[in-house]
Formats: C-alpha cells, structure tokens, sequence
C-alpha cells in the first residue's frame, strides 16, 4: 500500500475514532502512533510516543500557555470586569443601545487580558446582563451581543489560540499576539456598528440608560487603567523584545494578583479555583496539541499534507477561491467540534496547503481565529452561546441564536476585509524586532 | 468494590492536580523573579529549563483529574444519538482503546526515562537530569490508566444491567 493510501486510511480512522466521543487528543495521538507504527515498525512507533510527549510537554514555549490562563482566570475573580464595564457603562451607557455597546467594549477591554472566549463571555454576562435586564433591552439583543463580543478574548491577545497556532507551526507568538491587535479593533467597531444598526431600525430594542456626569466619566477611568497598564507592560514587555510570552504571562497574572490583593478581592478560594481552573484548561489543550503532534509525525511520513499541498496549488482555480474552500471546512467542522479542537487538528494539514499557496502564516493564524470565533457563536456546538444561556436564566436558546445574527454579519465583514486587506493584520508584526 | 476503587483513583487523581497546581504557581513566581534579578544584573541560571520542567509536571499530573472531569474535548453528538446500552459499549470500546494507548505511554516513557538515566543526560544550564521528569509523565499516565479502568467498569456495568 502507498504511504498517501495508508494516510488517508489514518485520516479516516481519526474520523472514526472522534464520532465514537474519544477525547480529540487521545484520538489523535491513537491514530498517529498506529499509522506510524504500520509505516516505520513497532519499534520506532513506540520510541516515538515518550519522545513527542516529553519534547511537548516540556516545551518552554508552552509554558506560554498556563501562565495567561492563569491571568485570564485570576482578572476573572479579581472584579476587573466589573470596572470595566461600570467605566464603559458610565461612558456610552445613557445612549440608546449604550449598555450593549459598552459590553462590547468592556469585553474587548477584558479579552486584553484574557485569552479565552468563554472566559470573557461568562464574566462579562454575569456583570452586563443584569444591567440590561434592569434597563429592559430586548434579551435577544443583549444575549447575543455577550456572546459574539466575549469571542473577542481569542483575537485581541493574549489568545489560546495564538499561542497553539504558533507553537505548531514554529511561528513568533509574539507576532501573532501583534497581528490580533488591529483586527480586535476593527471587529469590536463593527460589533458596536452592528448594535447601533439594530437600534436605529428598532429603538425599542435598547432604551436609553441613566446619565451620568463628567466627574463619573473620569472617576470611572480608574477602573479601567489597571487594566491598560497590565496589557500596555505584557504586551510591550513582548513587542520591544523584554520578556519571552512566558514571562509576559508571568508577570500579567503577578499584577492581577497584586490587584486583587490591593483592592481586597482576593480570597484563597478564589485562588484555588483560578488556579484549578488553570490546571484543567491547559491540561485540555496541551493533550490535545500532544495528540496533534504525534499525528502530524504520522502525516508527514505518509506525506498527505505536502501531496495535498502539491494538488490543491495545481487545481485551475484561484488560490482565494481555494482560501474560501478551506474557511468552509472551518466553518462546517465547528458545527461538530469544539473550536480549538477543530483548529489543532486540522493545522497538520491546511498549514502546508496555505503555505504552498503563499499564504503569510500570520495572516492565516488570524484568519483562523476569526472563523473560530464564527464557531463559538453558531449552533450546534457555539460554546459561548451556551455559556451565555447558563448564566441567563429564562433566555432560550433560540433567542440568544436570534440575536448573534447581526453579529455573525460583523464578523463575516471583519473576515472578508482582513482577506482583501491583509496589511490590517501584518502590519503591527512587521514593526516588531 | 467499584465505589472503593473510584475513591482510591480519584483521590490520587486530585493529588496530582494538586501538585499540577504547585507547578504553576513555582512557574509564575520563578519567571518573575529571574525578570526583577536580572533587571539587577542577576538572572537566575537556568530558569527557562526549570519552567519547562515544571510545565511538564503541570501539564502531565492534570490529566487523570481532567479525564475525571470528562474536561477533555471531545465530540459527543453521535454518541448521544445512540440508544443508552450501546452509548455506554461504545465507551467502553473508546476508554478500552485509551487505555492501550496510555499503557504503552506509560511503559514506553519508563523505558525511556530508564535510558535517559543510564546515559546521564542532563538539562546544560542547570545540570538537572531529565529522566525524573519523564518518570513523572510514566507515573502520571498510569494514574490515566487507572481512570481509564474505572470509566470501563462503569460503562461495562451499564451494558449488562439488567
């Protein structure tokens, strides 16, 4: 048998092995060992697994990893979303459609010093949610607003995925973590575009708030300069080359802590939790990179990826159209599969591809990581919509599904303008040293 | 007999989080540090082995616990869609096959850290072997085993139920 023939037959058994509710990494790294092993022998299929376990696991760029999680989920019990949003509350709130706009903007705010799209869909529902309710937004509205705007948390960094993406494909995190910065923006502008196109063509949608004053304003800014300082010194500890992203995060979870101690939020509870949580998520995702790994030394025996790579750059079509081909792939394979997931196990595989094309990676990481957040958003498996509905009692489903809608047009809009302009996305990377 | 064994392994499992927990915190404030010392001029040596070391440990005592948890990603809707009995044979077969895989991980990385040992390979800048690590990654995959094991007998019991 051809080694393509016995990696496609590989291909097809992880297929099987994950619609039999095998955990994503164990399934990978299942088929990975055994293909190997068919193709090089016992032996070298078995020295293998320790060998890719230990040289992952023991990565010191993926202790990257841990360490923004941790500052993820010690801002999570430390209150900091709650500052930001009374600061964007007390800013936009009085307008028609402010509160949801504020949202948008206390989780852009929060996604730059979370990397996690549920993470900041979860603390900011908990903290804008029952505003809304108070000020009798449509709940269609309010629900789906949470939902789209907490994806911000993988694109503006520090981001889950950025790191996983980078570590896979040998690129600069730090870069990556630079090229998520125009395009958070861009798409936080568009989310509150969004909102204000609705509100304008149904006032009743979102009433105005109460007003506030100038000394509130600037009161308010407190709240929120705590976190621009920790994202101003992680991320230009990064850009200007003074920390590794290890540090970077190190250092961002030291401040939250000290913030939660100055302001008298922090409890031990809430410590364990942060850091139990921690253990849990990084563990999920470094398993699951583990399984690709050891997959991707499979694949690349058999030289599926390079093969395909080779074919799809022959097809008679444009190389965009191809790009829109693989974006469908994406946004079909999210409906079934938690998104990080999807992204780890299809890079051993699309990467080649886009970089055959002449693709830039980073581009492609971006572009990755907006169709994720497609996916974390679109039923059946929109994990923040699900996140959104737990802490939103009497929402159904459908309602909150209703209101991410408009918001899914933002993104799409986001994406399309980021493939016609890339430089949005390259051109804080290419500042960097 | 089952309710003893899940005992036995979860409190294990918990254990090993627990120290999966240490290991980041250790990280955090070992990064840090060397970041305030070598402003000083005084980098501690050795550090970015050490974190990686820690970050092995972290991440490899986390997943008994995780599997635990069911917190690892996986795809359930096919499954769900299965009636009860065949649900809980198809996680059988699933775990049963898990379970070769992380006996061999477990065995395979024995191996390995015994040869590491045996050819004194050690970490340059801090002169730190790696074999106890990979020991500890062996160690940490039976703990995998035996949560594996339990998730068979669990699931093997909802088979034959009368």
């Amino acid at each position: 048998m051809s080694p393509t023939a016995i990696g496609i037959i590989g291909v097809i058994f992880l297929v099987v092995l994950l619609f039999s509710e095998m955990p994503v990494g164990f399934a990978m790294a299942l088929a990975g060992f055994l293909g190997f092993t068919y193709v090089s022998g016992l032996d070298a299929g078995l020295s293998l697994l320790p060998r890719d376990l230990f040289d992952v696991l023991s990565s010191y760029h993926l202790t990257t990893l841990p360490l923004f999680v941790l500052m993820g989920q010690i801002s999570f019990v430390s209150g900091i979303s709650r500052r930001l949003f009374d600061w964007a509350n007390v800013l936009m709130g009085s307008r028609r459609g402010g509160l949801a706009i504020a949202t948008v903007a206390a989780c852009a705010g929060f996604s730059a010093i979370s990397g996690s799209t549920s993470a900041t869909a979860a603390t900011m529902a908990t903290v804008a949610l029952p505003e809304m309710k108070r000020y009798k937004y449509d709940m269609s509205l309010a629900t789906g607003t949470l939902a789209a705007a907490g994806s911000l948390g993988i694109l503006i960094p520090p981001s889950a995925i950025f790191i996983v993406y980078g570590i896979l494909t040998e690129q600069s995190i730090g870069k990556l973590f630079a090229s998520g910065i125009l395009p958070g923006l861009l798409l936080s502008l568009l989310f509150m575009l969004a909102i204000y196109v609705q509100v304008v063509r149904n006032p009743s949608l979102a009433p105005p708030g109460s007003k506030t004053t100038l000394r509130q304003k600037i009161v308010s800014f407190a709240g929120v300069a705590e976190t621009l300082a920790i994202f101003l010194m992680v991320m230009g500890g990064i850009f200007f080359g003074i920390f590794t992203p290890t540090e970077a995060g190190a250092a961002g979870s030291f401040l939250c802590l000290m913030i939660a101690v100055l302001r008298k939020q922090f409890t031990w509870q809430g410590l364990k939790t942060s850091l139990m949580d921690t253990t849990r998520i990084s563990c999920m995702v470094l398993v699951i990179v583990s399984g690709a790994v050891i997959f991707g030394h499979f694949m690349a025996i058999t030289r599926v990826p390079y093969d395909l790579a080779n074919w799809v750059a022959a097809l008679p079509v444009s190389k965009h159209a191809i790009m829109g081909l693989i974006i469908l792939v994406y946004l079909l394979g999210g409906c079934f599969m938690d998104a990080l997931g999807m992204v780890i196990l299809t890079i051993p595989i699309f990467f080649p591809v886009a970089q055959t094309l002449g693709f830039d990676p980073i581009w492609f990481g971006v572009v990755i990581v907006l169709i994720t957040e497609m996916g974390v958003i679109t039923p059946p498996v929109g994990i923040n919509v699900f996140v959104v509905y737990s802490i939103a009692e009497d929402v159904s489903l459908e309602t909150i599904f209703k209101g991410v809608i408009p918001m899914l047009m933002a993104l799409i809009v986001c994406s399309l303008t980021i493939l016609f302009f890339p430089q949005i996305v390259l051109f804080l990377p290419s500042l960097m040293r | 007999m089952r309710g003893t064994f899940r005992r036995v392994v979860g409190g294990l499992a918990q254990r090993l989080r627990f120290v999966s927990a240490v290991a980041i915190m250790a990280m955090l404030f070992l990064s840090c540090a060397d970041i305030v010392l070598r402003y000083f001029g005084a980098p501690i040596h050795g550090v970015y082995d050490v974190v990686s070391f820690l970050g092995a440990i972290a991440a490899s005592f986390a997943i008994a616990e995780t599997s635990l948890e069911s917190g690892h990603v996986a795809v359930s809707f096919v499954v769900n869609k299965l009636p009860k009995r065949l649900q809980a044979g198809v996680r059988s077969v699933v775990n049963f096959l898990g379970l070769g895989l992380f006996a061999a991980i477990a065995w395979q990385s024995f191996v390995y850290a015994t040869d590491l040992r045996a050819s004194g390979e050690i970490a340059p800048t801090v002169q730190f072997p790696y074999y106890p690590i990979v020991y500890g990654i062996a160690f940490a995959a039976v703990t995998v085993c035996l949560v594996l094991l339990l998730a068979i007998a669990e699931n093997l019991a909802k088979v034959f139920r009368q």
